[in-house]
């Protein structure tokens, strides 16, 4: 099944995450509704790291990132037609992944 | 032993004599004549001679020539029409052991050539209690587009509504696979939902249908296996012009309160050698209010196009294909754990149609048809979508065939023939746990390539003795069905639910007999006897955990199901004046055997699959349960351009022994038995009326209409259904002819913008609260004829 018809109307999504310092692994689900793992390094809070892809609505859209300096912390974004969809941030935990997921809504 | 089998034969002889008297002994008057032209005095050959209050209807030969046997003694009025004619009205009075001979002058008319079109209609029916129709325009008038939301018209009719569209016809109590519902008499289509929202009434737009009609009861049993009553959708079929003509029809509707936008186009022409019909329809609604203002999510996107094409190879053969598609996009169901993302419908079918009108041979039909429907549907726009998104993508396809043949045996008609149906479904439903690390996915089947077929084989014959109508019918049918095992694997594929016993074959017998008698021009009785016998659908025999009911639990199919059988006894009274008006009033007991049912099943033995359910419930088969009620309806002569009419209803089902579950913190933790639970989704006693007047000879036709409905306090506490209060409702419309070509309809629903909902609609899913109905909608209907 595609979530993405072509009656429904597309929209602009990016992943953005940010003000984490040690670098993290992140998850998530890209274009062709493919589950990607990365691992980011970054040498400085300002390091920001996005993905930005056009979905249709309906698509679930899914992000979800961990880091491993546990003096660190992280802050991550689902935007949607450049406005914010859904927020998570986690701070000094090394052991939970922050999770931004939801239906791209109709 | 010699003598007892002689005072059978004996008895049997007295019977067949008795009979045959019976028959016979009535006296016999005759009506005959001829037929010419008033100018030319030639013969007229085919003109239609219709004889009432008898009904009964002949053709002149071709010198002119009519007869009415075996005509009782009165007064009767003859009405002669030919397509080439002025009509002529005849009132005569005949004695007994008379022999009328008449000579009937018709005055050429030669301009009702232009006029004239003949839609082939379904073959006639010989039902013993009276056929309810409701015709095209009816429809076009109808403050509802929703083709089952008009049935509600009729009594003891009504719908379970789960969304802003296609609602799903109750009729006496029986619903969904307890009816059967077909196109044009044979056609068929497999909803793709488990959950009904799209029945198969819900596949064919309103503006594409010539007529419905509505067969109460077991007893028609020639349109496939039928339990509690008939509901045939008559499509628009191409018409068969003496001269090639086409004729355009465009539609335009508009309701306010959700925005409603409604178009349509057909083209149609032809000749008596070919023909064709071009049609399109195009829905969009958005979101209704209700009486109090509050917002319901029902908005649903539409749209469809069919054709059907068609030759006459020879004089009274005719041979059609037709093909259609229709498309729902982003249907909201607030009532149901998902929404409509798109279904994708196709309807294929092959006709064919031969008039032989020869001594014996009057008729032959056939039929074959394919349907496919694709249904995807999720629940991401419901509040548990921020955890869990499900996503379930269904195929179901139905194939089958229908054919006939009308036959005249002595005095009476007999039809006989063989139909098939072979549905297969299958469905997954993916769950997507949005929250948790690497986005797990979970697959469960729903069906899992299932399949059901029915061979049946039909007769059906029925004889006029002098004032009565007896029709007998019988059908075999024979049922199988399978499916791959029944399987429930966790996240680890470690099976929680396994069942491989999944086949299953009925040979199933139904029979019905009914009878009309006229017991004076104005009174006639009639009387039905019918068993309809059904096998277990594919929901009951083959799904997988889905809450489909109206209770909070997942329901589990039961491959071991037995058939249920509709034992039901009819009995009418007819009263028919031309001066005082025509009343029907009807009545009926159902008695159920192993009436298709479910109970809760422990927790030990499966586990709910879905967030908000208490727990599962299996089908099961009960041993027995039974229905009654009755219906009135009465309509009042036109006088002084002024006319109404009143119909009534009620049915009760009844459940001897059902067992109520008691629920403490969201799970069953025990139960107890209720004697006499009334069954669940039964609709309360209900009255309508409607009162018009005609104005500028009809040209202008305003109505107005009441709706009157009871409280329900016949529920059932077995399946959680709580008291529903009554409420009256009104509204007004207008038809306006400005010519040939120009039709208004204009109205409002719901004049008061009363809040109410029926006992039938279901709950807000996820609470407790009903879906109420739409408030107050002006509608225009725009009708272009060119």
């Amino acid at each position: 099944m595609s979530a993405c018809e072509k009656f429904d109307e597309e929209k602009q999504v990016s992943y953005l995450i940010s003000n984490c310092e040690s670098g993290f692994n992140v998850t998530y689900r890209d274009k062709n509704r493919t589950l990607i793992k990365k691992d980011i390094s970054t040498s400085s809070a300002e390091d920001n790291w996005s993905y930005s892809f056009t979905c249709k609505q309906g698509d679930i859209v899914y992000v979800s990132a961990i880091y491993n300096d546990i003096s660190s912390e992280i802050n991550v974004q689902i935007l949607v037609d450049k406005k914010l969809f859904k927020q998570a941030s986690s701070k000094y935990d090394t052991l939970n992944f922050v999770t931004v997921s939801g239906t791209i809504p109709y | 032993m010699f003598k007892k089998v002689n005072v059978k034969i004996l008895i049997l002889f007295c019977v067949i004599i008795g009979f045959h008297n019976l028959t016979y002994s009535q006296s016999a008057s005759n009506i005959k004549g001829k037929v010419v032209d008033i100018d030319s005095n030639k013969e007229i050959s085919d003109v239609t001679i219709i004889i009432n209050p008898d009904n009964t209807i002949t053709i002149s030969d071709k010198n002119g020539n009519f007869i009415f046997p075996e005509i009782n003694k009165g007064s009767y009025t003859l009405t002669f029409t030919h397509i080439s004619y002025s009509e002529k009205i005849e009132k005569i009075e005949i004695n007994e052991n008379e022999t009328l001979v008449l000579k009937i002058y018709l005055k050429r008319n030669i301009k009702n050539l232009n006029e004239f079109e003949i839609i082939k209609l379904s073959e006639k029916n010989n039902h013993p209690i009276k056929i309810e129709s409701i015709s095209k325009f009816e429809l076009l008038k109808s403050p509802n587009q929703d083709i089952a939301k008009t049935l509600q018209s009729k009594p003891n009719i009504s719908v379970i509504r789960k969304g802003g569209t296609n609602v799903d016809p109750v009729m006496r109590g029986f619903k969904s696979t307890q009816l059967n519902v077909t196109i044009d008499g044979g056609v068929r289509i497999e909803g793709g939902c488990p959950n009904r929202m799209d029945p198969a009434i819900s596949h064919v737009d309103i503006n594409d249908v010539e007529k419905i009609e509505i067969l109460k009861g077991p007893y028609a049993l020639k349109y496939g296996t039928n339990f509690g009553g008939v509901i045939n959708i008559i499509r628009k079929k191409p018409p068969n012009n003496f001269k090639f003509k086409t004729a355009v029809t465009a539609i335009k509707r508009f309701e306010s309160n959700w925005n409603g936008n409604k178009d349509h186009l057909s083209i149609k022409g032809g000749n008596k050698d070919f023909y064709f019909i071009l049609s399109g329809n195009k829905s969009k609604y958005g979101n209704y209010k209700t009486g109090d203002g509050e917002e319901i999510s029902s908005e649903l996107d539409k749209y469809n196009y069919s054709t059907t094409a068609g030759f006459s190879p020879f004089k009274n053969h005719d041979i059609s294909l037709s093909f259609g598609r229709s498309y729902g996009r982003n249907i909201s169901f607030p009532a149901l754990p998902m929404d409509e993302r798109t279904d994708d419908t196709k309807v294929y079918s092959l006709n064919y149609s031969g008039n032989f009108n020869n001594k014996t041979l009057k008729k032959i039909d056939f039929k074959v048809y394919h349907s496919e429907v694709d249904h995807v549907m999720d629940n991401k726009n419901r509040s548990f979508s921020d955890t869990v998104v499900a996503i379930s993508v269904i195929n179901a396809k139905n194939f089958g065939y229908r054919a006939s043949t009308d036959l005249n045996i002595g005095k009476g008609n007999l039809i006989f023939g063989t139909d098939f149906e072979n549905i297969t479904k299958d469905g997954d439903r993916d769950k997507y746990f949005i929250l948790q690390p690497n986005l797990p996915v979970k697959n469960e089947k729903l069906w899992d390539d299932a399949w059901i077929s029915n061979f049946g084989i039909f007769t059906e014959y029925s004889q006029k003795f002098n004032n009565t109508n007896l029709t007998f019918s019988m059908r075999l049918d024979r049922n199988t069905a399978s499916s791959n095992v029944l399987e429930l694997n966790n996240m680890m594929g470690i099976p929680m639910y396994l069942n491989s016993d999944v086949d299953s074959e009925f040979t199933n017998f139904s029979f019905s007999a009914g009878a009309n008698q006229n017991l004076s021009k104005e009174i006639s009785v009639g009387f039905a006897f019918g068993r309809g016998v059904r096998s277990p659908d594919m929901t009951e025999r083959y799904i997988i955990l889905l809450p489909i009911g109206y209770d909070d639990y997942d329901y589990l199919g039961n491959p071991e199901l037995l058939p249920e059988a509709n034992n039901e006894l009819d009995l009418e009274l007819k009263y028919k004046n031309e001066k005082r008006g025509n009343a029907i009033f009807s009545t009926f007991f159902s008695y159920v055997s192993d009436y298709i049912s479910a109970e809760s099943v422990p927790p030990s033995i499966i586990k709910p699959q879905t967030a908000w359910v208490v727990g599962v419930k299996k089908f099961i088969n009960l041993d027995y349960v039974y229905l009654y009620g009755f219906e009135f309806s009465y309509s009042s002569p036109l006088i002084n351009n002024f006319g109404f009419n009143v119909n009534a209803s009620i049915t009760k089902g009844i459940n001897p022994s059902a067992t109520k579950y008691i629920i403490e913190n969201n799970q069953v933790v025990g139960q107890e038995v209720l004697k006499n639970d009334p069954l669940q989704e039964i609709p309360p006693f209900e009255s309508n009326l409607i009162a018009y007047y005609k104005f500028f000879d009809n040209r202008i036709i305003p109505e107005f209409d009441l709706r009157l409905v009871a409280s329900q306090n016949n529920f059932s506490e077995a399946f959680e259904e709580q008291k529903t209060p009554g409420f009256i409702i009104a509204g007004f419309k207008c038809n306006f002819k400005y010519n040939d070509n120009l039709q208004i309809i204009t109205g409002v629903n719901n004049i008061f913008d009363k809040a109410y909902y029926e006992h039938l609609n279901r709950k807000i899913i996820g609470s407790s609260q009903a879906l109420y109905e739409p408030g107050r909608v002006v509608y225009i209907n725009l009708v272009f004829n060119i």
